[in-house]
């Protein structure tokens, strides 16, 4: 019996907590989010495990958790306290994206750079809230809504905040069709919605190879913060349109970033650990990662507005919600509010221009917090 | 003076935060400036450059390395015999209905 007795001291049963609970209830609700309404499965549904997983209790002295030296999970969280994974993720991006789009139309560009304003006043806002510098930096780039920008930032940054910026990251980007279409319509004008732009130009082979090394150059000789996250996406890039290097383009845009998104998506979820998560300061980063959404999808609207003072050929103010860099959600959500007031309106060749400009820019500004803020 | 929307925080970090967040951005806004310009620049400069370094319909370019067309072949075999497979089941269906007519 005292060994019975013993034993049921170590289970679950004996040792769960209210805030273990409620992860586990979270981590199910994830679960099901993505099942039945197909809200970023290959994100939640290894987030949601992971969160049942690192909120199970254990014994004392039995060390498995992701806080715990030597654990299994240690070693696979390793990759996200170290920001390992991250970059890899942005290696299989690269691989994936087509930047035709932006290089036939270069001034969306500047929609990718407005929408970053979501970055810097949720810096200030968090700043206001009492989070340290480096912890308000690595809040603000919830804004990017760039889930491995996110990561990268707040391992560098703010380690104890990761669980709770990472969850509130992908959360978000979940939601992008959510947030962004009533922001989308508050700030424009039924005519400027049904605003029609010229379709690309075709863009040479040659252009696509020389663009992901010259990118690369400009964008770290100004912020060699960035160097990591930038260096991997145009390697990527590079890959995919060198057109001798396909192999390697598809396994960096299949099983590697698949290999890596399992790790990251349930390491992540494991470190949701209730008594670390469940604070406080977890709801705010919450709160101002709904805030830094809706101000970066306002931030690029009006951008776009503002630019169609100069323009003769007028931009789509939908356009510049692209700006954020969840991709290709947004650009979607782009198409999706355009083509309910004309269903003849193909804008999501266009918004992807501003989309992948995002994820510059969002890499960037991650890259001037982070030579800042350590 | 503190500024009222940042009341929790010191005076010089107030000025610093706001400092480093018009700085940032505008060093996005700088980047990506740049980088639309090259790109802008870019069909001029190799315009220039056709002369030196002709775009052509360079073979390597247009099918990729022949290594890394291993498992296309099969996937274009496949879609190839998919599409024989249909016609041929068409123009059967075709040839056994005139046949009935007549």
């Amino acid at each position: 019996m005292d060994i019975f007795l013993e034993f049921f001291g170590t289970t679950g049963f004996a040792s769960i907590t209210w805030g273990n609970s409620i992860m586990i209830l979270i981590g199910i609700a994830f679960i099901m989010l993505a099942i039945m309404k197909d809200y970023e499965p290959l994100l939640l549904v290894p987030i949601g495990m992971g969160a049942i997983v690192g909120n199970i209790p254990t014994g004392p002295g039995m060390g498995l958790g992701v806080n715990d030296t030597g654990s299994v999970l240690y070693y696979l969280y390793f990759g996200v306290s170290q920001g390992v994974y991250p970059p890899l993720i942005f290696l299989g991006i690269g691989a994936m994206t087509d930047f035709s789009t932006m290089l036939s139309n270069p001034k969306l560009v500047l929609l990718g750079a407005a929408a970053q304003v979501g970055v810097f006043l949720t810096f200030l806002g968090a700043f206001w809230l009492g989070f340290t510098k480096a912890e308000a930096g690595a809040i603000g780039i919830i804004g990017g809504a760039d889930g491995p920008t996110a990561i990268f930032l707040a391992a560098k940054l703010a380690p104890k905040l990761l669980g709770a910026i990472a969850i509130a990251a992908y959360s978000y980007m979940a939601l992008v069709p959510v947030i962004q279409p009533p922001i989308m319509r508050l700030l424009t004008t039924r005519k400027e919605r049904l605003i029609r732009m010229a379709p690309p130009r075709k863009v040479s082979k040659r252009e696509k190879m020389i663009f992901p090394v010259a990118a690369f150059l400009i964008s770290t000789f100004i912020a060699p913060g960035a160097v990591v996250l930038l260096g991997m996406l145009f390697f990527g890039n590079l890959l995919k349109e060198s057109l001798v290097t396909e192999r390697l383009a598809r396994t960096a845009r299949t099983a590697m970033i698949d290999v890596v998104t399992i790790l990251l998506g349930f390491s992540v979820g494991a470190s949701t650990q209730a008594e670390y998560f469940l604070t406080s300061q977890s709801l705010q980063i919450f709160g101002l990662g709904a805030l830094s959404f809706a101000i970066a999808t306002a931030g690029g609207v009006m951008f776009a507005k503002f630019m169609n003072l100069f323009l003769t050929e007028k931009i789509n103010p939908l356009v510049g919600a692209a700006g954020v860099s969840a991709v290709p959600d947004s650009a979607r959500v782009v198409q999706m509010v355009g083509q309910q007031e004309d269903p003849h309106n193909f804008l999501l060749m266009h918004a992807m221009a501003p989309n992948v400009a995002g994820v510059v820019g969002s890499a960037i500004a991650a890259g001037v917090l982070w030579s800042v803020l350590t | 003076m503190t500024l009222p929307i940042l009341a929790q925080q010191n005076d010089v970090d107030i000025w610093w935060a706001l400092g480093l967040a018009g700085t940032g951005l505008l060093i996005v806004f700088t980047a990506l400036i740049l980088i639309s310009l090259f790109i802008a620049l870019l069909p001029k400069i190799l315009r220039v450059l056709a002369g030196v370094w002709p775009e052509i319909d360079e073979p390597q370019a247009n099918t990729g390395h022949p290594e890394s067309q291993v498992s296309d072949d099969a996937a274009v075999l496949a879609a190839i015999g998919f599409v024989l497979h249909t016609e041929m089941q068409k123009q059967l269906a075709a040839d056994q209905q005139t046949t009935r007519q007549s």
